[in-house]
């Protein structure tokens, strides 16, 4: 076993005095609070912690940054958690991914094998010749597919979602973003510092030393009031500008005037041959598991690097007790790094690795050589080779442009109120991360009003230090040698095969590229392939990596779980004032728009029956309500509706329906006229906000003198419907009710049940009805006393479903369900209301054409046998062509009919035609009515 | 729809809070042509570029305005009250 | 089957010089676009150029949620869908390219009463027309979709759903790179990175295009750019009826498979299927304001999640990995634009909201022969854009404006 604990060091982040236990695959590892899964692993001595995408091949710890895919594990039931950054929890029971039977013994590695047999985008070149042959192949492709299984249960875990505001926000808790968080509160910004692992301190985390240094760095910001949210990953600039993060808890929102993006930079693998072995890593990798982790990866390692980083890697390892090669891409060194007898290999890189299920030997020689001389090790460690990390910046904006001394794209065109600071910026030492983190933050606090002489001063001195750090950049070679699969990309297994064969069957950009062979859309999204794909694109199209652009950043840069981005949401969920009091009596609910509405109580057959021969009454405070008050209100109106209102007269009620200009049906309801200058307005309960919309909208832009006021939260209502509403009313108000007071089509006010009301006479039910409208906090008053009142007369409430057939009784048309967004007036029986002679209301222009050209379609009411009702949606046919459809139906006890309206073709409207109404198999026969199913002449609503 | 527009009556807020009413058109009344009637219901500029439309601060004062905005970016250049139109256009 | 021949590379398409002069020129190298394009050339007609301001599919072909269904709600629509929907059937042998057409099933689920009354009007102009689609209630749905949350605890409960069981989900890319290779295969011209910069009009007739590569006469000019409809046909002269909406989309980091149908949501707009990646794709309704910024937006993202956490709990631990916007040209009655304008040889293939990927081999037949014959196919008569002036609209508002 390679991998072990190594005794207590400076820098270790585990507490030895608390063990924890986890389960990984049924083998049980015995690790410490401050372990990650995948260092536990490491301890554990599991060296394969996945197997991939495509080939199913061996994969390991890589990144330990939570970049790359290789550590993609189930955690308790939870697919793609990312081991290397997971902390342990006792009992925590981790699933290695994409292997049957096991990670070990992988049945599917034979497609690793096999893979010659899939060059890229291989399957869109097979199995659809004969048809059925992709039928009887396409499961089987599907089922290879995916990394984890689907979590089982739901998401129990409560989210917050969490607005914040600053000065200034700081994205990045390295030393770049530590200290500009740092100035820029010194200097008295309020400032948000958002960093996604669990601790800050960025790179330092990792070196000898580092953490007291980053723990010296975070007490510095801290105690200048920054308000450091750890663990808490940026994951995209949105329009605003918004900066979004998130954690398991919370998703945050955060607007700042500035933002400081010292997102780092992230390193990337080198391609050569079997360059995916386990035991091949990053030194980010390496750094953390031997001084933050105290795990040792390997006993002879190779370290392959072209700058001095990769010496203080080769170091740690060897203190820990490897042996250790450096490789060095650089043909001469300066003086550090022949230090501590690290005899490096100059001029040279890795050629290729050996090793089946993880490296035993790499091969070492000057790029481009035929052959190398092989080295035996178990680790091999690739060093400094890093890639700004500019997306959350590009969102902003910002552009980047190749920089030749840093061999790589940089930030460029920031916007005003952003700055770079850092890894991403160019920087590639500590120090210059850190002088560039101090200009970025004074600048910002100065552009937010914290500026000050002496930071002036500060400013133009940090200014000539933050000039570009580093040596120039050397990359290693595109490509190694030999056959061995050279990986680009590792979340799709992507080799530099691959993508030269993509170039040469025309895919010859880095976008065609990305899509055909999917590189960059792994869970890594691009973190560690991008540079690589960019290099292969580029060399196979004969273009520098200058020429071959990155492709578009897009949120989110680090994928966040959909349960964060949902939080704690529910749709509204209104209850009228009367709501107890249905409860009560026992009324099931329903939806009426986002109300939720009495839909029965006993039965609705019952609930007709009573408001037919007795009476009955339904809770109707959901219906819009608007007063429309001002000297010009009926000037308004009549441009609002087609029928007229400026002759009518107080105390009137009259039905309207709006229409747009294209003489189309908005909605209907009744308007009252209260005074001269004052109107009362009812509109369809899921209209009211479309309709407050539309109506507030004309006036402002016709400049009326009046005002639109939504009653209808401040409103109850009830209709009191039945031929023995009167005697009730008589109970509950000394007013007069007569017919003659209060006659069918007026309104009234008046005191119900000692609440002052307005009433009105109208008939949606098409019996003698009061609608009674007060002020809602006398709902469950108001409807107890009338209970009360109708007792006596045998009253029922009613719910919505009576309702409709009530309705439908009486063939009025309920706009939304018989009518569809291209109805005009004419087609749906209502051209009654149309007055063309108005000299202008909004839809006239339009109804002028419509009416010469007369419907082609007509809503009518038709009847059918009682033994079958069929679906509303059902269609109108004839000779088999669907011509018409049925819009309501249900059946009717009081006619003893089935009864409905339907659309039919215009000539139809004769009474009496006789048409076929089918839905699945079944054809029923009906019989147009033009005239109202019940009461046709409407003496019982007059009464 | 994070971006902010300036309600000329509650000043600066997400655009989450408002209403979309569509670029402005010219209302084509009773005695117009079919072109213009049809012109007007149904056809409109939809520029790339800045565009005069209306807003509607639904989750706040409720009034109608109209804003200018760049519809490549979704930035809001100016807001102001219809009854500005002719001073400010 | 041929074992051996895709071990080589094929050679999809090439790159060219611009001619001075072509036959017909297409603006906009999508699938509508480059389906139109084969179609010439398979009736002679091979002088063309496809001119694409970025790379082919860059557009809407390469953005959409690749939903293939013709469950739609007029007898005009249905017929349209009906038959692209069985070009699509075999469009993998035609092209001999595998576009993964996969007939998992399309569920519309209804959570209220009018989306139910919706569903069964659909369903039964369907199954006039001879498309299989019927409702169904809970019980079936629990068996297609075990993962659905199909008790009384949402705010919106299910209560049946319009299943249509040929409907499915194809590889977009895969469908332009096809019709791609076919087209140069038979000689025309695919030119990316060229950009119409101007519309050449003379007489009420079309003379050519200008590019950023230099101008071209052209006696036909076909504009088939979703999203930049109203800009191209600036340049002709020529109004349109349409508006630009953002619309926008996300996948989940890879799953082994556990959704094997597609859901689609009018209540929740929103819309779910799993990808041949294993990706759980999740699309919106168009934003409520015309934009042309591809930029997702953080609302979406948040809403849509929580929209589809709510149908399929199980979703609330997956995580969302990428994220993408597209534009939609979208008319006043959710109905395509096919066919001639006032302009003499321009020819408009747009208005195609969110719809126009499941439309693209039918686009490529009936757009062809109209270029070719002169005479408009009866498939598109409904669709001319005369029907703005003539008040003829074919509203498709309710099996479209979800748009899937």
């Amino acid at each position: 076993m390679s991998a072990r604990r190594l005794p207590e060091g400076p820098d270790e982040a585990i507490l030895r005095d608390r063990p924890v236990t986890i389960e990984v695959d049924s083998k049980l590892i015995h690790c410490f609070e401050g372990d990650t899964v995948g260092s536990a692993m490491a301890v554990g001595g599991i060296t394969i912690t996945g197997r991939s995408f495509k080939y199913h091949r061996p994969r390991g710890l890589q990144c330990m940054t939570g970049n790359c895919p290789n550590c993609l594990v189930t955690v308790d039931g939870i697919p793609n958690v990312r081991a290397c950054t997971e902390p342990v929890r006792g009992a925590m029971k981790v699933v290695r991914q994409n292997a049957w039977p096991s990670v070990g013994a992988d049945i599917h590695g034979w497609l690793n094998f096999w893979s010659f047999m899939m060059p890229p985008g291989f399957y869109y070149k097979v199995f659809h010749r004969p048809r059925w042959a992709w039928h009887a192949v396409e499961p089987l492709i599907r089922s290879k597919a995916g990394l984890g299984f689907a979590p089982e249960e739901e998401d129990h875990r409560t989210r917050e979602r969490i607005s914040l505001h600053a000065d200034v926000l700081v994205v990045g808790g390295g030393p770049a973003g530590l200290a500009a968080a740092t100035e820029a509160a010194s200097a008295g910004a309020n400032v948000v510092l958002l960093e996604q692992r669990r601790e800050a301190g960025g790179h330092l985390l990792g070196e000898p030393g580092g953490r007291v240094r980053a723990a010296g760095l975070v007490s510095a910001a801290t105690d200048v009031g920054v308000k450091l949210l750890s663990g808490t990953a940026a994951f995209g600039v949105f329009d605003g500008p918004i900066v979004a993060g998130w954690n398991p808890d919370a998703l945050y929102r955060i607007r700042a005037r500035h933002v400081v993006f010292a997102t780092g930079a992230i390193e990337q693998p080198a391609v050569f041959p079997d360059n995916d072995l386990p035991g091949i890593m990053l030194s980010s990798a390496v750094d953390l598991l031997v001084n933050r982790f105290r795990v040792l990866p390997g006993r002879k390692a190779v370290v392959l690097t072209a700058s001095d980083g990769g010496y203080g890697t080769a170091e740690s390892l060897q203190r820990a007790g490897a042996s250790v090669r450096v490789v060095d891409l650089r043909g001469e060194v300066g003086p550090t790094p022949t230090m501590a007898g690290l005899a490096p290999v100059l001029g040279a890189t890795i050629l290729r690795a050996h090793g089946r299920r993880r490296v035993r030997a790499v091969e070492v020689g000057p790029p481009g050589a035929s052959g190398g001389r092989k080295i035996p090790c178990d680790l091999v460690v690739l060093a400094g080779f890093a890639v700004p990390s500019t997306n959350l910046l590009s969102m902003t904006g910002a552009k980047v442009e190749f920089d030749d001394h840093a061999q790589a794209f940089l930030p460029v065109d920031l916007p005003p109120t952003v700055h770079a600071a850092g890894a991403v910026a160019g920087s590639r030492t500590t120090d210059g991360a850190i002088t560039q983190g101090r200009l970025a933050g004074l600048e910002a606090a100065a552009a937010v009003g914290h500026g000050s002489a002496a930071a002036s001063e500060r400013v133009g001195l940090l200014r000539l230090q933050a000039a570009a750090d580093g040596d120039p950049v050397v990359l290693p070679p595109e490509t190694g040698l030999g056959k061995g699969k050279q990986f680009a990309c590792l979340c799709m297994d992507v080799t530099n095969k691959e993508l030269k064969f993509a170039v040469e069957e025309g895919f010859d950009s880095m976008e065609l590229l990305k899509r055909y062979t999917t590189i960059t859309m792994g869970p890594c999204q691009g973190k560690g392939c991008m540079l690589a794909s960019q290099r292969l694109c580029g060399k196979a199209t004969g273009h520098t990596l200058a020429e071959t652009r990155p492709t578009t950043a897009r949120p989110p840069w680090t994928p966040v779980e959909l349960g964060t981005l949902a939080g704690e949401r529910r749709s509204p969920r209104k209850e009228t004032t009367m709501h107890d009091v249905h409860v009560d009596a026992g009324a099931e609910f329903m939806w009426a728009a986002d109300w939720r509405r009495p839909h029965h109580y006993s039965t609705p057959g019952r609930e007709v029956e009573a408001v037919r021969q007795r009476v009955g009454l339904i809770d109707v405070s959901t219906l819009g309500k608007f007063r429309v008050k001002g000297p010009q209100a009926s000037d308004l109106l009549e441009r609002l509706y087609p029928n007229r209102f400026g002759d009518m007269k107080i105390g009137r009620v009259r039905y309207g329906a709006m229409l747009n200009d294209e003489g189309v049906i908005l909605d209907d309801g009744t308007v009252c006229r209260l005074t001269e200058d004052e109107f009362f307005v009812t509109v369809t309960t899921g209209n009211t906000a479309a309709l407050e919309r539309w109506m507030t909208w004309w006036l402002a832009d016709w400049g009326l003198d009046l005002r639109v006021l939504n009653v209808t939260a401040a409103y109850a209502a009830v209709n009191l419907g039945g031929p023995d509403s009167r005697k009730v009313m008589e109970k509950l108000t000394d007013a007069d009710v007569s017919k003659e007071a209060v006659p069918y089509m007026g309104c009234v006010p008046m005191d119900v049940a000692g609440v002052p009301s307005l009433v009105l006479r109208i008939g949606f039910v098409g019996e003698l009805s009061y609608e009674i409208h007060f002020p809602s906090m006398y709902g469950e008053h108001v409807w107890d006393a009338t209970m009360e009142a109708g007792e006596e007369f045998g009253i029922e409430p009613f719910g919505l479903e009576a309702q409709r057939i009530l309705r439908l009784e009486k063939q009025h048309v309920l706009v939304g369900q018989d009518t569809d967004a291209e109805s005009d007036p004419y087609e749906a029986g209502l051209g009654w209301m149309v007055k063309l002679d108005k000299p202008d209301f909004l839809g006239k222009r339009a109804l002028i054409d419509l009416e010469a050209a007369g419907p082609a379609e007509r809503l009518v009411g038709w009847t059918a046998d009682p033994s079958i009702v069929p679906p509303e949606g059902s269609s109108v046919v004839h000779e088999g062509v669907w011509v018409g459809r049925v819009t309501s139906a249900r059946r009717s006890a009081t006619t003893g009919k089935t009864v409905g309206l339907a659309w039919v073709p215009a000539g139809w409207a004769q009474e009496g035609t006789h048409f076929d109404i089918q839905f699945g198999t079944v054809t029923i026969h009906a019989t147009v009515a033009l005239k109202p199913f019940y009461d046709p002449e409407g003496t019982r609503l007059r009464s | 729809m994070t971006f902010v527009i300036a309600c000329p009556n509650c000043g600066p807020r997400e655009a989450l809070e408002f209403s979309f009413g569509g670029e402005t058109t010219r209302r084509a009344g009773p005695e117009a042509s079919e072109q213009e009637l049809a012109g007007y219901l149904f056809f409109r500029d939809n520029v790339m570029g800045r565009q005069i439309e209306w807003w509607l601060h639904r989750d706040g004062c409720r009034k109608w305005f109209l804003a200018e905005r760049n519809t490549m970016t979704n930035q809001i250049e100016r807001t102001f009250w219809p009854h500005e139109r002719g001073r400010t256009a | 089957m041929h074992p051996i021949r895709y071990f080589k590379p094929w050679k999809m398409w090439r790159r060219h010089d611009l001619k001075k002069a072509y036959d017909v020129v297409i603006v906009g190298g999508g699938a509508h676009g480059l389906a139109v394009a084969y179609e010439l050339a398979k009736r002679g007609v091979r002088n063309v150029a496809v001119l694409e301001k970025n790379y082919i599919g860059a557009g809407g072909s390469g953005r959409n949620t690749t939903i293939i269904r013709a469950n739609y709600r007029t007898p005009e629509g249905v017929a349209f869908y009906k038959e692209s929907l069985r070009l699509y059937e075999h469009l993998a042998q035609e092209l001999d390219y595998n576009l993964l057409f996969s007939q998992q099933g399309h569920l519309t689920l209804a959570h209220a009463e009018r989306a139910l009354i919706t569903a069964q009007e659909r369903a039964e102009v369907n199954r006039l027309l001879g498309v299989d689609s019927r409702v169904i209630y809970p019980d079936e749905i629990a068996k297609l979709c075990p993962v659905l949350d199909l008790s009384d605890r949402p705010d919106f409960p299910i209560m049946g759903a319009l299943y249509h069981p040929p409907g499915g989900v194809i590889r977009h890319d895969a469908v332009v790179w096809a019709y791609a290779r076919q087209a140069d295969r038979l000689g025309i011209e695919i030119h990316q990175d060229t950009e119409v910069t101007g519309i050449d009009v003379e007489n009420g007739r079309i003379k050519g295009v200008r590019t950023n590569r230099g101008d071209i006469a052209a006696p036909v000019v076909l504009s088939a750019v979703a999203g930049w409809t109203s800009e191209i046909a600036r340049m002709a002269g020529v109004r349109v009826p349409i508006v630009t909406h953002p619309l926008q989309a996300f996948v989940t980091e890879p799953l082994k498979p556990f959704l094997h149908v597609i859901l689609v949501s009018a209540t929740l707009h929103i819309y779910i299927s799993q990808t041949d990646r294993g990706e759980v794709l999740i699309g919106s309704e168009i934003e409520p304001y015309t934009s042309y910024s591809q930029s997702s937006t953080l609302n979406f993202l948040e809403v849509t999640a929580h929209h589809a956490v709510e149908l399929v709990p199980i979703l609330g631990r997956v995580r969302m990995m990428r994220a993408w916007g597209g534009l939609c040209d979208v008319t006043p009655d959710y109905s395509p634009i096919m066919g001639e304008t006032p302009v003499e040889g321009f020819y408009l293939d747009a208005g195609w909201g969110t719809y126009g990927f499941k439309a693209t081999p039918i686009c490529g037949v009936t757009m062809a022969d109209l270029i070719v014959s002169g005479q408009v196919p009866e498939l598109i008569k409904p669709f001319a854009l005369s029907r703005f002036w003539d008040r003829e609209l074919v509203s498709e508002i309710a099996a479209a404006a979800v748009s899937h």
